[in-house]
């Protein structure tokens, strides 16, 4: 229980950098997806049904404070922690190198996803979305990509701790 | 055989839990598209859950800029000055601050005129966050629906349109930015009263949707807001033609126009509480509902 709390208070922390510090920088295109690289290290670690319900969470606050109108981050979100919790056992994540192409790649697919999902739900010419595509999502996808190992690192460092913690408080108890 | 069967029906368990949360995620995501609002009580409780921190950020962070602007230049000073350099420190500290004050002073000053100058009602707020994603143009705001603020009301700056607002909370409200790609205003082309949708681009630009392409129009037009939508009062500037392409053919023409606004630099907008009613037919009044 204290470790969901303290998954969803970091989420929320993540969030909060994301919507208002990171925003500050004078490169508004190189602004990295803290959210997404906690998720998919949500996907990694966490219990499959505690980690899909606060990364489905995580995706409804994106929706409301994007101003999406859609719900697209509640299933792409979603989604993408299923598949990362789903294939973490194959996928060798030990080197920096490593986990950036993964976070890399799971960017790519939520962007054509979202991309998908748009066409179908509100019919625009590809003219409008294709632009985006290369001139926002390409920057953050790389600066998401490049800053991942990093966080992953104190992520796990985190996590470790906090397990650490909880195994040296059953023993006390034991 | 037991604990086969043990292993295959927790196997079950956690799909069947899968297909559910992905399912209330789809359900979530039609609930939006049929009401293009969602889930109300849901959303305003989130909007009040995350908005604090926002807040509480934003102000550390812009208490932080400060500090940094004065002491950036100043930690490397040789030991003998010390004290000399401490006194300026001080002293740029203040001025940073009297600066960060007029500035401020500057800009409600700005905002107030602007205020003045129109008669309907409006309520000042303060931007406390923005749209965390690459995909979408938001910001959310530090006054919500106890303040009278409404789903839909326009949203504006002493340069121009900011946008409308897209959901409440009790304290706190999320605004759409014209240059969202969802976003729709109706606006006309001062000099030659052309009507048209101004359209978001996702990027920092709109365009002109249903521009005729009978009508001329030239790079340097402004274009205002038309007044023919309940949320925006007519004659607000939205932005400036940039570029115009005419094709040989077709009925339309695209325009492309770079709004007045600076979103990235928006610290106080204001919220306009009164919506009108598009403009009258000949002999009748002017409606004007709060």
């Amino acid at each position: 229980m204290k470790r969901i709390v303290l998954t969803l208070f970091l989420g929320i922390l993540l969030f909060t950098l994301q919507s208002t510090l990171l925003t500050l920088s004078p490169f508004h295109r190189v602004r990295p997806d803290l959210i997404l690289i906690f998720i998919l290290f949500m996907g990694l670690s966490s219990p499959l049904v505690s980690g899909g319900v606060l990364s489905l969470f995580f995706g409804y606050g994106m929706d409301l404070f994007s101003g999406n109108m859609f719900g697209l981050y509640t299933l792409t979100r979603s989604i993408l922690f299923f598949l990362a919790h789903t294939f973490k056992n194959h996928l060798y994540l030990e080197r920096p190198s490593f986990q950036s192409i993964f976070v890399f790649l799971f960017i790519w697919l939520e962007g054509l996803l979202i991309l998908f999902l748009l066409r179908i739900l509100n019919p625009e010419p590809w003219g409008t979305l294709l632009p985006l595509l290369f001139s926002r999502f390409l920057p953050q996808s790389l600066s998401t990509a490049l800053l991942s190992p990093l966080l992953f690192f104190l992520f796990h460092k985190g996590s470790f701790l906090l397990s650490s913690e909880s195994k040296f408080g059953s023993g006390e108890r034991g | 055989m037991r604990m086969g069967s043990l292993f295959l029906s927790r196997r079950y368990t956690l799909l069947t839990i899968v297909i559910l949360l992905l399912l209330f995620a789809l359900i979530l995501m039609s609930l939006r598209v049929k009401q293009k609002g969602g889930v109300e009580g849901l959303d305003a409780f989130l909007i009040e859950l995350y908005s604090p921190f926002q807040k509480g950020a934003t102000s550390i962070f812009n208490k932080v800029k400060g500090l940094f602007y004065s002491y950036l230049f100043l930690v490397e000073l040789e030991k003998e000055n010390r004290i000399l350099k401490q006194k300026i420190a001080r002293l740029e500290r203040e001025n940073q601050e009297m600066k960060a004050l007029a500035s401020s002073g500057e800009r409600l000053r700005k905002l107030l005129q602007f205020r003045d100058s129109f008669s309907m009602k409006m309520v000042a707020a303060e931007v406390i966050g923005r749209d965390p994603t690459s995909w979408f143009k938001s910001l959310t705001l530090n006054k919500g629906e106890r303040d009278g603020v409404q789903r839909g009301m326009a949203v504006l700056s002493p340069e121009g349109v900011v946008g409308q607002i897209l959901k409440t909370g009790p304290y706190h409200s999320i605004v759409l930015l014209i240059t969202d790609y969802n976003s729709a205003v109706d606006g006309m082309v001062e000099r030659t009263k052309a009507k048209a949708l101004v359209k978001g681009t996702g990027e920092n630009r709109c365009y002109l949707k249903y521009l005729l392409r009978s009508e001329e129009v030239n790079v340097g037009d402004r274009v205002i807001t038309s007044g023919l939508t309940g949320n925006f009062p007519k004659g607000l500037a939205i932005g400036e033609i940039t570029k115009i392409e005419k094709e040989s053919h077709g009925v339309f023409q695209y325009a492309e126009l770079i709004p007045k606004v600076d979103f990235t630099k928006l610290e106080e907008v204001l919220i306009v509480t009164e919506t009108f009613t598009p403009p009258p037919q000949k002999g009748k009044p002017i409606k004007k509902t709060k």
